[in-house]
Order: C-alpha cells, then sequence, then structure tokens
C-alpha cells in the first residue's frame, strides 16, 4: 500500500543529524564530569573533551563517507563488495555482539541509577526488566518510529540539561576554573580516553546511514550532529566545575546528578530536582539502548536475511538481559563499560581501516 | 491473544509482588534536624557520639491540621537520641525507638556539639554518611555548638513550632550582618573536607531560653578538627577580607564620638607576591561603599573635608579589624582560614605545588607571610537628615 | 479480528443484492397489478406504503403511485404527480403508444427536479425506501423514481458538544442533504467534490466523502476510497461506525479520526487538505487524517486573537498534562518521593493523610473511579436530574468522604483539578482517551513512582510516534518535523501569516493566498 512520502522506512539526513547526539547523549555524562576531574587539574578537562570531540567528529565523519560512498546498500552488502562475504558476516557479527553488549550495559546501569535516586528498595533485576521490555517494546515497532522519537525526546533531553545549568548560574564559581593549563601530558590523555569513550556511537553511522535515501549531504549532517554532544558535554562539565570545584566534582559518583540536586526551582515548588532531571533522562537513556538494540537487531537481520525481527529479538533479549545482570558490583560494572567503550572504539576504528584500505586497493569506491 | 495474555500475566506479577519502595507519606518520620554529642568520656580514641533526631509531627502543627488535633498544647515534634559508634548505625537502631521510618530528606540543619568538633578526625567521620547518603541534600546547612547540640533541638521558641526550623530561619537571615558568617551548606562542607584548606563554620549557643548565633567555630584543613572560635570582632575581619557583603554596619569613633557606618557593597581583592616563597607578600585591598546610619556627634555631614576625615577613619577602622583578625590567624593558630591557600593554588599552581606541605605545618609559611591591608571606604549617603540635634543642645 | 469479521460475510454478499425467491421476480412486468403485487410481497404490505391507483385523464391509461408516507412529501406528491397527471393543465396530447407515453410522461408532464427510471424492482423498493414515489404504468415494463423525499428534519441548531462563544453558530444535522448543503455554503469552490458510497448491506446509507480536488493529496483519497471499500457492515447508525472500520490501529486508545458537528471546522479541515466524510443520519462529521494535533485544537483558536488562541493552545497542552499526569504525580511523589515536595507542603499532606485508612494508589484509583461514575451518570440523564447528580457528587467527593475519613482533602484537589483539566479538552475522543491512560499512569506510578511514570511516558510515546492516520503519521508535525506547521501548532501564527497548508499534508498546492499561488 503506498504510502506518504515521510512515512516510510526511509530516513532523512535531519534524522541521522538528531540520532547522533540521541545516540551518544546517554548515561556517560552523567559519570564524564568525575572522570574528567579525577585525571586533570582545575578545569583543564575541557581540553581532554575537546580533543576527544574532535577525534570522534572526524571517526563519524570519515566512517559516514564510506558508508554513504554505497548508497541505499546494507553494511553487509558493501562490505562483502569489499573484503568478501565470509569476512563481512564475522564483522558484522561482532557489531551484532557489540550492541548487544551496549544495550545490555546501558539496561544495568540505569537500573543502577534508578536504584540509586529513585527506587532505593526495588531489586536492579526488576527494575532492568522492566526498562528492556520498554525497549522491545519500541524496537519491536517500526525503525521509523524510533527515529521520531529521537526527534520527540532530545528537546526535552536539552532542554532539561539547559535548566540544571541555568539554575545553577548563582552557585556558579568562576574562581574555581583556576588553576589553567597545569594539567601534565598523561592526565590530558587519560582525560582524552575517556571522553572518546564517552562519544562512541558509531554504531548509528554504519548502520543508519545506509538506510538514508540522498546520503551525499549525510557525512557532513553525522558530524553535525555529534557536535551537540561535545557541546552539551562541554557546559555540563564546567558547571559541575563550577559549581562543585575540581576536588568534589571528582569525588562525586554522578555529579552531573548531583548539579541537578543543588538546583533550586523558584517558588519553590518541587525539591529534589535531581529526582526530576534523571527521571527526564531516561528518555535520553532510552534512546541510546533502542537504538543500540536495533542496530544489533538490523545487523542480525542482515547476515540471516529472511527471520522475523519480532523472533530475533525475542532470542536476544535473554542474552541481553543476562549479560547485564552479570556483573556483580560497580567495580566490575566499570570495568565492563570501559571494556566496551574501548572495544566499540577499536572496533570502528579496526573496521574503518581495513575496508578503507581494501577498497582503495581494489579500487572498489 | 497470547500476546495480551503474557503482558496481562507480568503486570499481575508487578502489581502482586511490586510497591517495593511505596510507603505512604504518614507513615514516615521526618527528621527536620540533627544534633550529634559526645556521649561519655573519651577514653583512647574509642568514643560512642549520641545522635538526636528531630521528628516532625505534622499532625500537631497547629496551622496546617484542619480537624484540631490538639494543635497549641502538644508538641510538634519529637526528639529520639541514640547513641553508637557511627550516626547511620544509629539511625537505623532508631527503628526500634519509634514506629515512623525515619526519612532525611526534609533534613534542614545538623548541630555538631564542639566536643565532637574538637576530636581529631571525628568531625569529619561523623559527618561522613550525612554526605554520602542518597537522602540527604545538599542544602543542609552545618552549625557548631558550645555544649550539648541536643539542647538546641529542645528549644521551644514562641514564634516557631520546630526548633529546627527556628534555627533555620536565624541561619538565613544573617545577611544583614558583618558580624555573622554565611551558613554553610553540606554540599560545601564536603568541599571543604576535601581540600586541605582550613575554613570556618558557624557557632550557635544556647543562652538560657535564647539561641545565640555569633562567633564562628576555626577547623584546621589538615584534621578537620575545631581549632578555635572567632568573635564578632574577628568575624568582621574575616568577613571584609573574603569581600562578599552586601549589608552590614561597623560602628566606629571619630573624634570620640560613637558613629555608625553602614556597608552597602565591599569588595576585596587579594594579590599574593610570590617572589621569595619564604616570606609571601599578601595584599588585601577593601573597597566599601555605604552610608553613615547614625551619628552621635553633633557636626554636619555636609562637609567635604569631614567627610573625608570620616572616610579615612573607616578605612582605618577596617584595616585595624582585619589585621586584627589576621594576627590571630597568623600569630594565634597559625590556620589559614582566609583560604589564601586557595588564591595560591589556583592563581600560582607551580608554587604552591611546592610549599603545599608548608603552608600552615611544616615551615609555617603562613605564619611568616606578610599581610598588608588597605581599605578604601566610600561615604555615599549622609541619611535623610544632616544632624539630628543642633551644636547647642549638647 | 476485524479481517474475520470481513471474510465471514463477503463469501454470502458479494454483491449486496437482495437474493432472489421463487415467489416473485426482481423484474418489472407489463402488468400493473403483478407489479403491484410483487412489491407488496417484497415489503410485506406495510401500513405505511400508500399505493394509489388512477388512471392517466384523458386516456386509458392505468397507472399507480407508491411510496411511503412519512418518507415522502405528501403534498408534493399531490401537487406534482397525481394532479398533473390527472388534470392537465396545457393541451398535451396522451399517445396511446405505451413506449410514447413514456416519453411524454418523462419529458412533460412530470414536474419533478430529480426523475429516474428503474428497471427492477430493487430499483423500486430502494427507490421508495429512501422517500422516493415511483409511478407504475400499466403496459411499460418500467417505472418512474420521482425524488420527493421529504421526511422531518431537525433545524439547524447549535452544536451542543462543540458550543464556541464567537463563531458560527449553525452545527450539522442528521440529513444529510442539509449537511452537504452546510459546507458547500461554506466553500464555493468548483473544485469541491461530494462523492457518494453506499454503506450498510441493509441500510444501505448513503456516505459522502468530501474533499477539495486540486487540494487533496490523491494518494490519501485512494486510501481512504479503498477502506471505504472494505467496510461490510448491516447497517452504519452512527459515524463512528465508519471511523472503526477504516482507522488503522483498533487496540489504540487514541482517536484516528476526529468528528465534528461544527461546519466550520469540517470546511477549513477541507482548505488543509483533509476529506470529510459525512453519513446520512449523523451529525457528527469525520475528518480524516487527523493528528496529536489536530486533536488538540479548537476552532476558536482561530476566531479570538492570535495572542489569545496561542495562550488557550498552551493552557490547553497545560490541561492534557494535568489530565494525565496529576495523579499519578500525587502518588509518585506521596508514597515514593516525599522528599520532593517542598518541605511545608510535605508536613501539611502528612498531617491531612493521618488517618487515612488506605495507600495512595487505592485512594486515587478509587477517587478517580468515583468520578468517572459521576461523569457517566450525569452524561446519561436528563439534564434536570443532571444538576442534582453534581450537586450529589460534589458533596460525597468533596465533603462527606474527607469527613468520613476515607479519603485526604488534598486527594480531593487532585481529582478535581484533573476531572477539570480532561473537561477542558476540546475534543471529547481525545479526553476520554486520556483518561484511559491516566488509568495506567496511576497503577505504574504506584508500583514505580515517578520512574514508572517516565516508562508510562516512552510507552505512550514510543505508540504515538508507530501510530497513523490513513497514513499519516499521527504525532506529526512534531515528529516527522514539519517546522514550517509548527507555526499553527502550538503557537498560533496571527491569521495574515496563516498563508500556508500544513506542510505535513502535502497538499497540492501548498499556498492559500491566491497572490502567492501564481509565482
Amino acid at each position: 500500500m503506498k504510502r506518504f512520502e515521510y512515512a516510510d522506512e526511509k530516513i532523512s539526513d535531519n534524522q541521522i543529524l538528531v540520532a547522533m547526539p540521541s545516540f551518544v547523549i546517554g548515561i556517560g555524562i552523567l559519570y564524564l564530569p568525575r572522570s574528567m576531574a579525577s585525571v586533570t587539574t582545575g578545569s583543564d578537562g575541557w581540553l581532554s573533551l575537546v580533543i576527544g570531540g574532535i577525534i570522534a567528529v572526524i571517526i563519524t565523519w570519515s566512517v559516514a563517507k564510506l558508508s554513504a560512498s554505497f548508497p541505499n546498500q546494507s553494511f553487509i552488502n558493501y562490505s562483502s563488495t569489499i573484503v568478501t562475504k565470509p569476512i563481512a558476516t564475522v564483522i558484522t557479527f561482532l557489531f551484532v555482539i557489540l550492541g548487544i553488549m551496549v544495550t545490555a550495559l546501558q539496561v544495568r546501569q540505569i537500573a543502577d541509577i534508578s536504584k540509586h535516586y529513585l527506587l532505593i528498595e526495588t531489586p536492579v533485576e526488576i527494575i532492568s526488566l522492566v526498562f528492556l521490555l520498554l525497549i522491545l517494546y519500541g524496537v519491536g515497532n517500526s525503525r521509523a518510529g524510533l527515529f521520531r522519537l529521537n526527534t520527540m525526546f532530545l528537546p526535552f533531553v536539552l532542554f532539561i540539561a539547559l535548566v540544571v545549568i541555568v539554575f545553577n548560574i548563582n552557585h556558579f564559581n568562576p574562581d574555581f576554573l583556576m588553576p589553567a593549563f597545569q594539567t601534565g601530558f598523561g592526565g590530558l590523555w587519560e582525560g582524552t580516553k575517556g571522553s572518546i569513550l564517552s562519544y562512541a556511537g558509531f554504531g548509528v553511522v554504519w548502520f543508519y546511514i545506509t538506510l538514508v535515501e540522498r546520503p551525499e549531504k549525510t557525512p557532513k549532517k553525522a558530524a553535525i550532529g555529534m557536535c551537540i554532544p561535545i557541546i552539551l558535554y562541554l557546559v555540563l562539565y564546567l558547571a559541575c566545575i563550577m559549581v562543585f570545584g575540581n576536588s568534589v566534582t571528582a569525588n562525586l559518583q554522578y555529579p552531573t546528578i548531583e548539579l541537578a540536586k543543588i538546583v533550586e526551582i523558584p517558588g519553590g515548588i518541587l525539591e529534589r530536582f535531581e529526582s526530576l532531571f534523571f527521571v527526564i533522562w531516561i528518555m535520553a537513556i532510552f534512546n541510546t539502548t533502542a537504538m543500540a538494540l536495533d542496530i544489533a537487531i538490523l545487523a542480525l537481520h542482515s547476515i540471516f536475511g529472511k527471520t522475523n525481527k519480532i523472533k530475533l529479538l525475542f532470542i536476544v533479549s535473554p542474552i541481553v538481559y543476562i549479560t547485564g545482570m552479570y556483573p556483580q558490583d560497580l567495580m566490575q560494572l566499570s570495568h565492563f563499560s570501559t571494556f566496551i567503550g574501548y572495544s566499540s572504539l577499536i572496533y570502528t576504528v579496526f573496521v574503518y581501516i581495513l575496508l578503507f584500505a581494501t577498497a582503495k586497493i581494489r579500487k572498489v569506491i | 491473544m497470547g500476546n495480551f495474555l503474557r503482558l496481562m500475566s507480568c503486570s499481575c506479577l508487578l502489581i502482586l509482588t511490586g510497591c517495593w519502595d511505596s510507603l505512604p507519606i504518614d507513615e514516615r518520620g521526618f527528621v527536620i534536624g540533627s544534633a550529634i554529642d559526645m556521649a561519655g568520656e573519651i577514653q583512647d580514641k574509642n568514643y560512642d557520639i549520641t545522635v538526636t533526631h528531630q521528628f516532625v509531627v505534622p499532625g500537631n502543627l497547629s496551622n496546617l491540621s484542619q480537624s484540631g488535633g490538639g494543635g497549641g498544647d502538644k508538641k510538634a515534634f519529637q526528639n529520639i537520641s541514640a547513641t553508637g559508634q557511627s550516626p547511620f548505625q544509629i539511625t537505623r537502631n532508631m527503628l526500634s525507638l519509634t514506629d515512623l521510618i525515619p526519612n532525611s530528606e526534609h533534613l534542614k540543619i545538623l548541630i555538631i556539639s564542639d566536643e565532637v568538633a574538637r576530636e581529631p578526625d571525628l568531625f569529619s567521620s561523623v559527618t561522613d554518611s550525612f554526605i554520602r547518603d542518597h537522602e540527604m541534600r545538599r542544602e543542609v546547612k552545618v552549625m557548631i555548638t558550645n555544649g550539648k547540640a541536643k539542647d538546641l533541638l529542645e528549644n521551644e521558641s514562641d514564634t516557631e513550632q520546630l526548633p529546627s526550623r527556628h534555627i533555620n530561619n536565624i541561619m538565613e537571615n544573617n545577611i544583614k550582618s558583618l558580624e555573622l558568617i554565611q551558613s554553610v551548606r553540606v554540599g560545601t562542607l564536603h568541599q571543604y573536607l576535601l581540600n586541605d584548606d582550613s575554613y570556618v563554620l558557624p557557632l550557635i549557643t544556647l543562652s538560657g531560653k535564647d539561641i545565640n548565633y555569633n562567633g564562628a567555630a576555626i577547623f584546621a584543613g589538615k584534621s578537620d578538627q575545631q581549632v578555635g572560635t572567632l568573635s564578632n570582632e574577628e568575624i568582621k575581619g574575616l568577613r571584609l577580607v573574603k569581600g562578599d557583603i552586601t549589608n552590614g554596619m561597623l560602628p566606629f569613633h571619630i573624634d570620640g564620638e560613637l558613629m555608625i557606618y553602614e556597608i552597602n557593597t565591599a569588595n576585596s581583592s587579594i594579590a599574593i607576591n610570590t617572589a621569595n616563597p619564604e616570606k609571601m607578600d599578601i595584599s588585601i585591598t577593601i573597597n566599601t561603599e555605604g552610608f553613615i546610619a547614625e551619628m552621635f556627634g553633633s557636626r554636619s555631614l555636609l562637609d567635604q573635608q569631614y567627610i573625608n576625615k570620616i572616610e579615612k577613619e573607616i578605612s582605618k577602622k577596617i584595616e585595624q579589624t582585619v589585621n586584627n583578625t589576621v594576627k590571630k590567624a597568623q600569630q594565634e593558630l597559625g590556620i589559614d582560614f582566609f583560604n589564601f591557600s586557595s588564591i595560591l593554588r589556583q592563581k600560582h599552581y607551580d608554587v604552591w605545588k611546592k610549599i603545599e606541605k608548608d603552608w600552615e605545618d611544616g615551615e609555617k609559611l603562613f605564619s611568616q607571610s606578610k599581610v598588608n591591608v588597605t581599605a578604601k571606604a566610600i561615604v555615599r549617603d549622609i541619611g535623610a537628615s544632616d544632624k539630628a540635634k543642633d551644636d547647642g543642645m549638647e | 479480528m476485524v479481517k474475520i469479521h470481513n471474510n465471514r460475510f463477503s463469501n454470502q454478499n458479494k454483491k449486496r443484492e437482495q437474493p432472489k425467491e421463487d415467489t416473485f421476480s426482481n423484474i418489472i412486468t407489463n402488468n400493473l397489478e403483478e407489479n403491484l403485487d410483487n412489491l407488496n410481497k417484497l415489503l410485506d404490505k406495510p401500513d405505511d406504503l400508500l399505493i394509489r391507483k388512477f388512471s392517466i385523464r384523458g386516456s386509458e391509461h392505468q397507472c399507480a403511485t407508491v411510496y411511503i408516507d412519512g418518507l415522502a412529501d405528501s403534498n408534493y406528491v399531490r401537487n406534482n404527480i397525481i394532479e398533473n397527471l390527472q388534470i392537465q393543465r396545457g393541451k398535451i396530447q396522451i399517445p396511446q403508444n405505451k413506449e410514447m407515453l413514456f416519453d411524454v410522461l418523462n419529458q412533460e408532464l412530470l414536474s419533478s427536479t430529480t426523475l429516474e427510471t428503474g428497471l427492477t424492482l430493487d430499483d423500486a423498493s430502494n427507490g421508495i425506501l429512501s422517500g422516493n414515489t415511483v409511478l407504475y404504468i400499466d403496459g411499460i415494463d418500467k417505472v418512474f423514481i420521482i425524488g420527493t423525499q421529504g421526511w422531518e428534519k431537525r433545524a439547524i441548531e447549535e452544536p451542543v458538544t462543540e458550543s464556541v462563544i464567537r463563531g458560527p453558530r449553525d452545527g450539522f444535522v442528521e440529513d444529510l442533504r442539509t449537511n452537504m448543503t452546510l459546507i458547500r455554503r461554506y466553500i464555493h469552490d468548483p473544485n469541491l467534490r461530494f462523492k457518494t458510497h453506499q454503506i450498510g448491506r441493509r441500510s444501505k446509507k448513503n456516505l459522502v466523502v468530501t474533499y477539495i480536488a486540486d487540494v487533496i493529496h490523491p494518494d490519501i483519497l485512494k486510501e481512504i476510497n479503498r477502506r471505504l471499500a472494505s467496510i461490510d457492515t448491516d447497517d452504519a447508525p452512527e459515524s463512528s461506525f465508519i471511523e472503526q472500520w477504516i482507522e488503522d490501529d483498533y487496540l489504540s486508545p487514541f482517536p484516528q479520526l476526529i468528528n465534528t458537528e461544527r461546519p466550520d471546522k469540517a470546511s477549513a479541515a477541507l482548505l488543509q487538505g483533509k476529506v470529510v466524510i459525512l453519513l446520512d443520519g449523523s451529525p457528527f462529521v469525520l475528518i480524516a487524517p487527523s493528528t496529536l494535533g489536530t486533536a488538540m485544537q479548537s476552532p476558536e483558536d482561530y476566531y479570538e486573537r492570535w495572542t489569545i488562541g496561542t495562550l488557550l493552545r498552551i493552557l490547553r497542552y497545560l490541561a492534557a498534562f494535568i489530565a494525565i499526569f496529576l495523579p499519578s504525580l500525587y502518588i509518585a511523589l506521596v508514597s515514593f518521593h516525599p522528599g520532593m515536595i517542598p518541605s511545608n507542603l510535605a508536613f501539611s499532606i502528612a498531617a491531612s493523610r493521618e488517618g487515612v485508612p488506605f495507600t495512595p494508589l487505592v485512594e486515587a484509583s478509587l477517587m478517580a473511579i468515583t468520578m468517572e461514575l459521576l461523569r457517566e451518570a450525569g452524561a446519561r440523564l436528563p439534564k434536570t436530574i443532571g444538576q442534582t447528580i453534581g450537586i450529589v457528587g460534589g458533596l460525597v467527593i468533596g465533603d462527606a468522604a474527607v469527613q468520613a475519613g476515607i479519603v485526604s482533602p488534598i486527594m480531593v484537589i487532585v481529582v478535581a483539578l484533573n476531572a477539570i483539566a480532561s473537561f477542558a479538552l476540546p475534543a471529547y475522543s481525545i479526553a476520554i482517551a486520556f483518561r484511559i491512560i491516566l488509568f495506567g499512569f496511576i497503577i505504574l506510578s504506584g508500583i514505580f513512582g515517578l520512574y514508572g511514570i517516565i516508562i508510562g511516558y516512552i510507552m505512550v510515546n514510543i505508540h504515538i510516534v508507530n501510530l497513523k492516520s490513513i497514513g499519516v503519521p499521527f504525532s506529526t508535525p512534531f515528529a516527522p518535523t514539519f517546522f514550517k506547521d509548527w507555526g499553527d501548532l502550538i503557537f498560533r501564527k496571527p491569521v495574515p501569516l496563516l498563508t500556508e497548508r500544513p506542510r505535513y499534508m502535502q497538499p497540492n498546492n501548498k499556498k492559500s493566498t491566491v497572490k502567492e499561488n501564481k509565482e
């Protein structure tokens, strides 16, 4: 049945522009200021954030450029033309595993933070199960719907972040920004590594760009989209430093949420703003998680061809749940998250170099 | 249909087993104020502390309950004390003493007895749970008291049913006075504890039925223990150095007559010359603007010469006040509660890295540094009338 | 479910014809008596079927008029048919030849505005049953079906469900023709089209699809026609039957087509490139496709000045928020996150809840259900008694329940505010959808507090973005985003700036002002 042009599964490049920040903004920023502050002095973390950001934008742009040069071909299709079908299948399968891992991690982390700030007694298993069911409902529906959710939720998320910053302005103490440029190279490098991890959202460029109908401008749009989280992270980080100072920021579990904690709404109609902040932030985390799972399903679908999407979801979701519940404590979880962050980054760079070089050598592009 | 059944069974499961966190508001006991005292004598690092929580009894808050509920006669609060090793543990133990489940989300004040505060490292330990616990807000005001902290929570005032709220209100009204330091929130205390800088906390005392909010307790940054107190006059000096004054009065004498200078705004700028780390040069410039609020003499203020003289006199008074406080910090205590150290860290990071260990301890560089105070006071206004009485009337 | 339904009927009645029976034939014969006999057999001699046999003046031709009393205008039948045939005013020669007679009657004698010929009994009976008069002539195997419809109609009145303070006061009525006239009176465009479908195997109601040919996107029209053709039902007593047949998702709580009683709203929708569906017998017309944004609009937004219009819309979105979330937020705050309530308010809520035996979840559900009962009771009762219900309900809820200590006074405020907010929404169908969702949120917040509310909110959003109305996403122009349409969404641009038809409808000519169309 013919539908409206815009109502079908095709994605416009503006939707990629929104999908990039929606995917990247998630749990990372809630503790990012801590990891920045703990390795840098004063407010020098911003350098790391910017350097990391630039690297992330470059990677995004390059990958997008590569994907866009094979318009309307799925990832497995064009990688098959570059590096034979079996290798392409393996690469895609690793992406599936990565997607599942990311989903599992998010599902677990959201449960942990919710337990910390909202539901103290409720078991983590239940909180994450509810969230996972929500994700399944979201992914089980149309992919176009997910992109629409991005456009619906991102403004809320940016708005609440803005509120947190604006209502903290009277707590700002510019003195905390000093001393500047005192961090050694080692600290900056540590910070940069940490910041790139929080920008990791390259699955979108690998898999969704192939769905864009006219991908000429998409690399640019994806890069612009990538800039949104960089700016947001920078502003939130500086706000944390100016409000708490470096030493406190480095010691707070979730500095961004603590930032929301001290917001006083004029008129005092609501206290403990952090609960509201985190609740709204769940929308951002939902977008990240849903897209991660959707990418995994999309990749899996491209390997197994005809299998029903819903069936794949029901196969994948128990794996996600069990993986998410596996880490026992905070430290294990943090190792798990660092591991996933690095593997996603390194794997993206590796696949890009592999595909790009082979394509150049075999003159496929 | 199958989907529907699955959904139904899932939601039934949730509804039947759910509501882990659900607890109606009337079954929670809201702690509005806490006090920490030392229990018994100190015996070689083994001590027990007593924590007193002030629970609100909402039904007895007269302005709220419409069905009467006793109102005036019954107390709107209930103080429960328990003794133990750590505040968190004690709070849990309190469950056996009350039918309410303690909830600290509306905690306003935390009063710590100076006995606890003077003990090395104990202060940071007892406040830890107030910083760490997710229920606590970072806005909880922290203060020190001379004597039993518990007594402050018992002290009912005529205007306010809840002693904690009364103290909280007192702490909020300090903007008009130069003799009071600003209230310190737990969030700020966290920052104090993490940095090794020294700091001051508000000090309140109970004299008879009245709660006096004057003075401040000085804490050494390294051990987080109270090492002294500041008198009103000394606080003036501290606040002038800090410079964040919006309102405050400064009495001074001119030609033997008392005159009161009301400060509207005061700014201070601190510059530290680190050329010689052994003897650093700290110069403080204080600029104030204000008006004459009261005068006992009878000279006309519409005289430029006289105004200049007054301004000079005020500046002298300010310098003298600040120097007094600085002297106390440098000589008497050797504690840098002005936080010159944070200026060093922010502006002279490389120097600071080298002398960090020797600032208050070791070489005691702080005590050796030279502090210059320059004040410039401006009288913007002389009030509505020039003179309230004439020369001849004297 | 719908599919099964479809199959069951489509096998039996592919062509929508009366099943033939042996006792009478469907063909109109030359014999007048036989024809009348057949007709009587088909309709089983109803009392209101009036058959008047007479001969045409100046000839031997026997003929009979047949109509149903009450459906046809008997004055019209007497004056324009029987009189013409019995008392011919002009000097018209009545031919003996039956064929020529038929022509003469057709051309000269029958002075009626509509005149058709019928060949079968079905034609005749359908004509009679829809209020026409059938003229049988002995010896001719055809009948005249003469338009004499003239039943009692309700006068055009102000719509009860959608009254406005400023704006036209006319409303649709049950009569299809009147309704079409009303739309025609609003839009004098030659491109305004009315396409008639017949709905109902037995009821055979007329349904008219209205659109403006050069504005509407052809795909929408095609899709609507396709869906209308799939309707297979005995009867559609109300346009909501049509709505339920052609909507995209029958599980959704949201109305995917908007209904209105107001011709001004319908014609405004037509000009936006939408389709209006009118059904005979229903004063509610359907507007398709509709989106979440349009469900929150009222024609009055345009009739007041733009500042007021905009503020009213913001107020309405606020009302929607309160209507959906207030009780669940109350539960979440009171039983999960008391720290979020300002201290003094928290103490007073705690004081007011002292002695209330139920948890906030039970309390809220109890009150919300009571509210629904009151609303439902009030809606069915005559107006005079309805007021009594309001007073009794108000007293029961507001005072007695609190006095008896069953609920806390704050809960009463919450539920009352919630009810008022849901009545402030412009469309009853969307308001009722919100009230359904409300209960879902009450349960979710009772289990998970704020976490449950946000989970529910995301769930509703997932549903909304996947919902379509005749192929148009329900969530547009929010997402898919059409920034150009945002000027008439929450914010309402001043009228001189409202020059474009909504982009999300992808209309054929975008501008609604003439000057810019030429460019």
